[in-house]
């Protein structure tokens, strides 16, 4: 089910209304009907998947109790047992075919030609995620941060809660578990705060992200046809229209969760407004980074063994942070470039210069050096992307040799004003839905969960409801997924 | 709770409130401002006219049926002004593939509300969802006629896009719009040839000059037009003015992919030959 599809618009108020008014007797009975929602919001898109995902909560839930066992060995064993089978799901269903091809490739370069199978099977949505969630609570128990679960519902809801069950945020059980296992009563500023999150989640993917998906579809699918002009357009296109996607999926995520009285991870606080890579990750898909972060970046020493050790360790968390996104070359191409971009930063121990504030925090403006850091950055970032959204890294290569090639050959298309020989709608369609979201970020980069309220007029406010509303309305009804569903 | 919901339904109140006022006072500006075109000559037919010239009159209308485009012709006639109907029409127009265009499509149907005959009969052509489309399309093109002089008329120039064209996707495009999936011939449009015929007879009782449009096609996409295709283009036709222009283009850059729609190189030679042929038409 998509969170932008008539079905969730039925789902969601009818779970709702359930939880609230008939469920609210118990915990147990509120957990048992976030379970059974879960399972039927994922059952929707497949229900033999669905088994998939049962199996793999059974066995992580039972696996945890070795994990936290005393004897050492049997933990250690039932960690390797645990993180063995949660990454073989992962592997074989997205991973197994682009090793197959690899090893044929590099058999048949040798002259060996072989044969291996390939398999058929089509990739379970949110598997990286639920995946993820799975193995964090086996870590964690391991680490002896978390103590196993006795209830089995609980743990399900864990790891299959509907919000952020397809596309995260990857949750923590030290964050989550709690909040599953206390009671919740309704809170009406947590609710409305959830409204809110919902109604802008919805902006930015219905309105901003899909619109954008046309521009950006069509100038990548005729790159090579296309000129500079018009290729830097598609490329600036899709940095805003994954930003609007799958910010706009976690909106909606953490709005819905609060709805149910749950606060989630944040995954993003207006990560266009870095002013370096670093920044830029501390900012982007916060629950992954943090994740490589806990669970890679810090048991291989992180940066205490040394600068060249710290080097290692960023490379390795960059390239398999683009592996977990895709079995392709264009994914890991994508987190190498990020790790090059990561790397100056890291010689120049300048990688945590922005860690807690975000740009022009007391002023209304940036400063010249700190726009002009945030147009390097952004720029970093899009070019970065032309390999996250190319079909493969000859496609991304042949993306970028255009627009330097079409630059070269005939340097005045830039002056090329609408009517000329690029698309002329492309530059102004791109210009009208990337503003608002561009204007309503900088409003409210300070905090993010205070969305809308730093429109202190009540009448003002409802008028930004009600217009962002009727733009749903226009917009809403093209069924289009989340990009990041396919992760 | 209580105070939760009274405001949530209040919000969904006021969107409806606001949405069901714009929607009767559509109806009301239409009804108090009739139709009042001055057009003499137009161009319509699909998104082949769409993209092919850069006017004014060009009111070509991507996935437009012969049906609406008879709707549409007796809408802008209806201060009897209109002298010249350019009308496109390709082979792919008398395929059967072009049924569903004319009624299941949920974009399609809205686009033609005001201007089809007993609008609220064919509400009843849609289903519960669809409403939503109609209101969509009903304010798009409420914003339009506040807009443009194209007073609810869906239909202008757009620019196509600069690309070239696949001689995969071509075939393809002929399998999609000639075939069945099992590999038979679509049978032909029953509706389509009956609406042609409909605007044959309007135009000849109202004095209007009807010319056929054959529009460019890619080389390849012509060759593998099948015959019976061929045959009952020219049966359907042979009556009228036709002005050919399948094979007015021969440059792979000259189309779109599917090799029967034109690309942003090629509009402005098409524009610049029709321009002459209407100034001759005059």
């Amino acid at each position: 089910m998509l969170f932008n599809s008539f079905e969730f618009l039925i789902f969601l108020p009818i779970v709702f209304c359930i939880y609230w008014f008939l469920a609210n007797k118990s915990l147990d009975l509120q957990n048992g009907l976030v379970l059974i929602s879960s399972y039927f919001f994922y059952g929707w898109w497949s229900w033999p998947f669905l088994l998939l995902l049962f199996g793999s909560t059974v066995l992580d839930y039972f696996l945890v109790f070795l994990v936290a066992s005393e004897n050492e060995n049997t933990a250690k064993w039932s960690l390797r047992i645990g993180v063995f089978i949660n990454i073989g799901i992962l592997g074989i269903y997205k991973y197994y075919n682009f090793f197959i091809e690899q090893f044929q490739s590099a058999f048949n370069s040798l002259g060996v030609h072989t044969s291996l199978p390939i398999l058929k099977l089509a990739l379970p949505i949110g598997i990286s995620f639920y995946t993820f969630h799975g193995l964090s609570y086996v870590f964690d128990v391991y680490k002896k941060q978390q103590k196993p679960v006795a209830n089995f519902i609980d743990y399900a809801v864990f790891v299959s809660f509907f919000p952020l069950l397809v596309a995260g945020p990857i949750e923590r059980a030290n964050h989550l578990l709690p909040q599953i296992q206390k009671s919740r009563k309704f809170n009406y500023n947590q609710s409305v705060q959830g409204l809110r999150l919902i109604l802008w989640g919805m902006f930015k993917k219905v309105v901003i992200a899909d619109s954008l998906a046309t521009i950006v579809n069509a100038i990548y699918s005729n790159y090579a046809n296309e000129d500079a002009y018009t290729l830097i357009i598609g490329a600036v296109a899709f940095s805003f229209q994954i930003y609007g996607d799958f910010s706009g999926y976690s909106d909606i995520a953490l709005g819905t969760a609060k709805l149910f009285g749950f606060e989630l991870l944040s995954n993003f606080k207006f990560p266009y407004f870095s002013r370096d890579i670093a920044e830029f990750w501390r900012r982007w898909h916060i629950s992954l980074s943090s994740w490589f972060r806990d669970y890679l970046y810090i048991p291989l020493g992180g940066s205490k063994l040394g600068k060249l050790i710290s080097i290692r360790n960023t490379f390795i968390i960059f390239l398999v942070s683009g592996f977990w996104h895709g079995a392709s070359w264009n994914f890991i191409a994508w987190g190498f470039i990020h790790a090059l971009g990561f790397l100056p930063l890291l010689l120049l121990n300048r990688n945590r210069k922005f860690v807690t504030n975000v740009v022009a925090e007391n002023r209304w403006y940036p400063s010249i050096k700190e726009t002009f850091q945030m147009i390097a950055t952004f720029l970093f970032v899009t070019l970065a992307w032309i390999f996250f959204r190319a079909e493969n890294i000859s496609k991304a290569i042949g993306y970028i040799k255009k627009i330097a090639a079409s630059t070269i050959e005939n340097p005045s298309q830039f002056l090329n004003l609408p009517g000329g020989n690029s698309d002329p709608l492309a530059l102004q369609s791109v210009i009208y839905y990337v503003m608002p979201m561009v204007v309503f970020d900088w409003i409210f980069r300070r905090n993010e969960r205070e969305l809308f309220t730093t429109v202190k007029m009540n009448a003002l406010r409802w008028l930004l409801y009600v217009v962002i509303g009727l733009f749903l309305l226009f917009f809403f009804g093209t069924k289009s997924s989340f990009i990041y569903f396919q992760f | 709770m209580n105070r939760f919901l009274r405001k949530f339904i209040k919000y969904i109140l006021i969107v409806l409130v606001i949405v069901t006022l714009s929607f009767v006072a559509i109806f009301k500006y239409h009804q108090k401002h009739p139709f009042k075109y001055t057009y003499k000559t137009v161009f319509l037919g699909d998104s082949r006219i769409e993209y092919l010239y850069k006017n004014a009159n060009n009111l070509g209308c991507n996935s437009e049926g012969l049906k609406y485009t008879y709707y549409k012709i007796l809408a802008l006639n209806k201060n009897k002004k209109l002298k010249t109907i350019y009308l496109g029409l390709s082979h792919h127009s008398f395929s059967g593939y072009f049924n569903e265009y004319l009624t299941n499509e949920m974009e399609i149907l809205p686009r033609y509300f005001v201007i089809t005959p007993k609008p609220m009969q064919m509400l009843n052509e849609y289903r519960f969802l669809n409403l939503h489309f109609l209101f969509k399309k009903q304010f798009k093109l409420a914003w339009k006629s506040l807009t443009s002089r194209n007073n609810f008329i869906e239909g202008h120039f757009s620019y196509p896009f600069k690309s070239q064209v696949s001689i995969k996707k071509s075939q393809k495009r002929i399998k999609q719009q000639f075939y069945k999936k099992n590999g038979n011939f679509q049978p032909f449009s029953k509706e389509q040839i009956q609406y042609l015929n409909v605007i044959k007879y309007y135009c000849r009782d109202n004095n209007i000059r009807l010319i056929i449009i054959n529009t460019p096609v890619y080389e390849s996409y012509f060759e593998n037009i099948p015959q019976n295709y061929k045959q009952v283009y020219v049966q359907n036709t042979h009556d009228l003015e036709v002005i050919d222009m399948s094979h007015f283009l021969s440059n792979k850059t000259d189309f779109l992919p599917d090799g029967d729609h034109i690309s942003l190189t090629a509009y402005k030679k098409c524009t610049a030959f029709l321009d002459s042929v209407v100034l001759l038409n005059k």
